[in-house]
Order: C-alpha cells, then structure tokens, then sequence
C-alpha cells in the first residue's frame, strides 16, 4: 500500500532528515505492507565493481583533487545538459540515462551549450536489446553504442513500448568507455569531463520527492533505475541527478540524493562515455 | 464489467500479482469496499532482469464475507493525474 504523508513525515523526523515530499494518496496511515523478499543478482554486480576498480588507475589517475562541486546544468552560466525526457511505462531508463550522458558529453566536446541534441532512446533500446519488462543492463547498451551508434529521436521517436529495430541513419559513436567506482574517481570523472550514466535502488518514498537532498527513510524496495548523473556538491554532500521520469516530478526533472544513498555510489559504477561524431546531424 | 474473477474462500487472502513499475515511478493502488483487506508486497526479482526491470506486485485480498467484491486497481504516477493503467477484479468468496 502506498505510505501515507503522516508516516513519511514521522519517518524523515525519527531519521533526521528533510526534503521536500508530494501529497501522498493516504490521508491517514494504511495498513502495512507485506515485503514478500527480494532477489537480486548481488555477484554479478560485485564483479562488475571489482572489474571496475582493477581497471580504474588505468583511467582515473588522480593528478589533483577535484573541485568541491560542479554542476553541469549551470557551468560557467551555461548548461551543457539536454531536455528532461519521460521513459513512462517501460523499463528503458538504461536507454534513456546513455542517452542523456552522451548528449551532454557531446554538447561538452562540441562546446554547443544550450543545444538540445535528441538521441533516439527508442532505436538504442529496441536494436540494442533492452525489454520493457526485464530492463537492461550498461554495458550492452555501451557496446551497442560503440559498435553499431546512436541516431536521432527524429528518426525513431520513443514509444513506451518494445518495438522493432528500424534501420535509421547514426550520428554517433562511442569511442570508449570506463567505470569509476571510488568516491574520488567517481568526482574526477564528472568534474574533468562531463556527466556519467549511474543506477541506484529505487524505494517508496523516492517516487513522493518533490525537492531538497533526498535520503531513504520510508517504503518498499520497487527495483533498479538508471540515471544521469550531471553534478555533485560537497557542500550539501550530494549528487545533482538529471532523472527521465518526465519535468513535473521532483526539481524540474532533475533530484538531489545524499552521498551514500540507495547504493548511487556504492552497488553501481559510474559509466563515463567518450561519444565521437561519425556523421554531422 | 470486471477484467478478471478470482476464487477463494472467505477469511483467507487471495492472492493476485501486477507487473509493477515502481522504478519508472508507477505505484499500484486499490479501491475497495469497506470490509475488504488488502496487502501488497514485491515479489522477488527475476534473475536476469536489469536496471529498469519490473518486479512483480503481489495483493492479498481477503474478503471477510462469503460473496463477491470487486477491487479497483490503478498504477499511477503520484504526481501525476491520470492512471496508465486500470484492472477491475472480482473476487469471489466462498
């Protein structure tokens, strides 16, 4: 059952933490829910961060501190992030968070601040192999990119759906990729070259936040997500997110999670893409 | 007009599984009468799902009386007006 307004509250003050919450459809507290268990696969995903920091000093050499915040929507006045996307009704957030990375990286590379460059979620996702049930997973979604390229969203608009692979025109390309998975690393990697796909665990209450520095308090594990992460701000010790859950929800689309929570920086990798032009849109 | 009837007997849960969609920001919600129960937990995760999958919402309905209900299931956004989708169930009790 969803949780009420009362108890997120109740929650937030026992845990000492505040951030903005929508009304929730329970008035008064309801009864509560059964967890019925949970099975993830916990091995692969430690492989994939042991994989991820063997590799990291190849990478990630830190050769100075990275700055205490940088936020990539607002650097030097400018924003190098693209439009707030909705994924609705289908497991594509893989789809969507490259998607958005890349675009970003590409504005970076290209210095073109401002432009909303649209790549085609629905042709990565269907051709590269994503399902709206099952989900999908980063690094078939970066070898697709690598290998076979991104088009455009005019060329093949999102559906929420699963559909066919059409054979559009590619604009783009993913030279390499790497993963970051220490704090430092992680930083390094959005700092000195731009925004980098993330997961994190999505519970309850995340679907209720509406603003501030989001952390856990309140409601049910519901499943994996796939983000964008476009900044950090040591300041008030949190990750700046670019979502694609569509402008209405949380800050403009966008939402603030403390460091250390829901696994951002812990259960994922952080995915930092080098995107190349292989044809000019 | 229901989408599905489901049996069982009074006093005991009746069990129905959703595809959920809580990491897209969808949650189930149900409408019932007064003197129906109804818990909801996460069914286990299938192997082989990643990022963005959709683990399975259990409801347990249970109807105190011998006799039919029918519960209204939406899975919306909370910050969002419309419902994606809507599932009319009706449980019968025996």
């Amino acid at each position: 059952m969803p949780v009420s307004k009362e108890s997120l509250q109740r929650a937030m003050a026992a845990a000492g933490v505040k951030w903005g919450i929508r009304p929730t459809p329970l008035a008064t507290d309801g009864a509560a829910g059964t967890g019925l268990g949970l099975s993830v696969n916990v091995e692969e995903r430690i492989a994939l961060l042991a994989e991820a920091r063997s590799l990291e000093h190849l990478t990630f050499r830190v050769v100075a501190a990275p700055p205490p915040a940088i936020d990539w929507r607002a650097k030097g006045g400018k924003t190098y992030i693209t439009g707030i996307r909705d994924q609705k009704n289908c497991g594509s957030c893989v789809a969507h968070a490259t998607c958005a990375a890349i675009e970003a990286r590409i504005n970076i590379e290209e210095d073109k601040p401002g432009r909303d460059l649209n790549l085609s979620e629905a042709n990565l996702f269907n051709c590269g192999g994503g399902s709206c049930a099952n989900g999908w997973n980063f690094v078939p979604a970066l070898n697709y990119a690598s290998k076979s390229g991104l088009g455009l969203e005019k060329d093949q608009p999102y559906n929420p759906a699963n559909s066919v692979c059409k054979p559009i025109k590619k604009y783009y390309k993913v030279r390499s990729f790497s993963a970051a998975s220490t704090t430092v690393a992680r930083k390094q990697a959005l700092s000195s070259r731009g925004p980098v796909i993330a997961g994190l665990s999505v519970f309850e209450d995340f679907t209720y936040y509406k603003s501030g520095v989001y952390r856990h308090v309140a409601g049910d594990f519901l499943g994996y997500h796939a983000v964008c992460v476009v900044g950090y701000s040591d300041k008030n010790q949190c990750w700046i997110v670019k979502n694609s859950w569509g402008p209405s929800w949380g800050e403009k689309g966008y939402f603030r999670i403390g460091y250390g929570e829901c696994g951002i920086d812990s259960q994922f990798a952080f995915y930092d893409v080098d995107p190349v032009a292989i044809n000019s849109p | 007009m229901v989408d599905e009837v489901v049996k069982g007997r009074k006093g005991e849960p009746i069990g129905i599984t959703l595809p959920g969609g809580g990491s897209m920001g969808y949650l189930w919600t149900a409408e019932a009468a007064g003197d129906v129960a109804v818990s909801e937990g996460i069914v286990a995760q299938s192997e082989g799902r990643g990022l963005g999958g959709r683990p399975d919402v259990r409801f347990d309905v249970t109807l105190s009386r011998a006799g039919t209900r029918v519960v209204v299931f939406r899975l919306k956004r909370p910050w969002e007006k419309r419902a994606t989708e809507t599932r009319r169930i009706r449980f019968e009790a025996s």
